[in-house]
């Protein structure tokens, strides 16, 4: 807009035009972290308010989120109770679709697949901006009855319930595993533990762990598809041989998803023990 | 003329009053936006520096948030904690000693030992990242860039170590990219 566009405006209009440009500003150089749900859903597929509803209001709720994954769905689920629930962002409290969309985008680099939210006002749904029609037919259908932390656990339940039922959470998977492997001591001759963990959202993964030493390799063990889940670390065995080659040695990791998504490769130095 | 300025300006309005009030950041992905909880030594709960691992005492929570690259740095939980402890999902439960600053869950929130008088510097000591004018985490910038803190929404002038941890404190810490700070943070009933 010129100098001369500008001062065409009507004078009325431009204390409006000014608010609306502030705010426009505002909005597109604020950021945000800070609710606590983004964190906890990295590593869990349930953000439960706090303090935690009693454990009979919860337990069916993470019954429902496990066994949708038990058939091959992905879903993560955050119960917003109170807006201390959102942290540093609690104008965003009863309003589950903008929520949603904001949380989604929050781990889109980590997770992209269903992400239901529930808050006194209702549900909200986003599947990383991917149509959600059929999940919002199945929520359409329900209600959240009593807004307590124990009766939106209940609500959240129902939920994941029906849309697993349903069929409803079908949702491609895009993004790969994320690895962190962590370092060890090698002593010539023993066995060697090499440890690592998974980010995975699918929580399913398999994995090929290559020892080098210098470019040369060394071993190259494989993993079946099996569970992957982030607190649970994944180790293989290496049988060090009895003369370590004087190159430096490291290992890689590289996970693939049912999928068949891809990690990065992910490698470490492995130390050696002298003496 | 007019009627083209009214079109914009009710757009314009529109767009506004739709986006959410904060864009959100997305939290980074690989093992540098998601640092280890603690060094070997503490998690055998040996002393870092004057810090010693004890039993319980009363808490106050202080809210960290680390950004880098324009990307969310994951505080993890189980900072200031030694084994044993018990991992489930996201957060740690302390099955022994733990230090004047701890991290229970992944969300920021520092749980501060009332009688200490701690800053950042014994929060990222106790953590086992460096915390400087040219280093966060596992991040390096240049003297020219420094990384930057804000207190309350406020940037920080003095030393990054010597912010202190008082009661309900809102420290953000950036390196690269700017990332609009927000100046508090509802805290949990009881910290």
């Amino acid at each position: 807009m010129t100098a001369a566009t500008l001062a065409r405006v009507p004078r009325r209009a431009l204390p409006l035009l000014v608010a609306v440009a502030a705010a426009a500003t505002l909005a597109a150089t604020a950021a945000a972290d800070g609710d606590p749900a983004s964190d906890i859903l990295l590593t869990q597929n349930y953000y439960l308010p706090y303090p935690e509803p009693p454990k009979e209001s919860t337990a069916p709720l993470k019954e429902s989120v496990a066994a949708a994954f038990a058939k091959g769905y992905r879903v993560k689920v955050a119960v917003i109770a109170t807006k201390t629930d959102l942290g540093t962002i609690p104008e965003l409290f009863n309003k589950p679709t903008q929520y949603a969309k904001f949380l989604g985008s929050e781990i889109k680099m980590l997770y992209v697949g269903p992400l239901l939210i529930v808050m006194p006002e209702g549900f909200g749904i986003w599947d990383g901006g991917r149509t959600t029609t059929a999940e919002e037919r199945v929520l359409d259908s329900l209600s959240v009855k009593d807004g307590s932390p124990g009766g939106l656990a209940a609500a959240a339940d129902e939920a994941v319930r029906k849309l697993t039922s349903t069929g409803a959470l079908k949702s491609k998977d895009v993004l790969g595993p994320t690895l962190f492997p962590r370092t060890t001591l090698v002593v010539p001759g023993k066995p060697v533990k090499l440890t690592y963990a998974i980010l995975e959202d699918s929580e399913r993964s398999r994995e090929t762990v290559t020892v080098y030493a210098g470019g040369k390799v060394l071993a190259k063990l494989r993993s079946p598809l099996g569970q992957a889940l982030y607190g649970k670390a994944h180790t293989v065995t290496w049988k060090a041989p009895k003369k370590l080659p004087r190159a430096a040695l490291r290992y890689c990791v590289r996970a693939f998803d049912a999928a068949g998504n891809r990690s990065r490769t992910a490698c470490v130095p492995l130390g050696k023990k002298v003496g | 003329m007019v009627r083209r300025m009214r079109a914009v300006v009710t757009g314009l309005a529109a767009v506004a009053l739709a986006a959410p009030p904060y864009p959100p950041t997305p939290i980074g992905r690989g093992p540098r936006f998601h640092p280890p909880p603690a060094p070997e030594s503490v998690l055998r709960g040996e002393p870092v520096g004057d810090l010693r691992c004890a039993g319980a005492r009363p808490r106050f929570g202080v809210h960290v948030e680390v950004f880098a690259r324009g990307l969310v740095v994951v505080v993890p939980s189980g900072i200031g904690v030694a084994r044993p402890f018990v991992r489930t999902g996201a957060f740690v439960r302390p099955r022994g000693c733990t230090y004047a600053l701890r991290t229970r869950a992944p969300t920021g929130v520092v749980e501060v030992a009332r009688s200490a008088r701690l800053t950042l510097g014994d929060l990222f000591d106790v953590w086992g990242q460096p915390l400087s004018r040219t280093r966060l985490a596992g991040f390096r910038t240049t003297q020219a860039r420094p990384v930057r803190a804000y207190v309350a929404g406020r940037l920080w002038r003095g030393e990054l170590r010597a912010i202190p941890l008082t009661r309900h404190a809102q420290v953000v810490l950036e390196l690269g990219a700017y990332i609009r700070p927000h100046p508090r943070f509802l805290f949990p009933r009881g910290l």
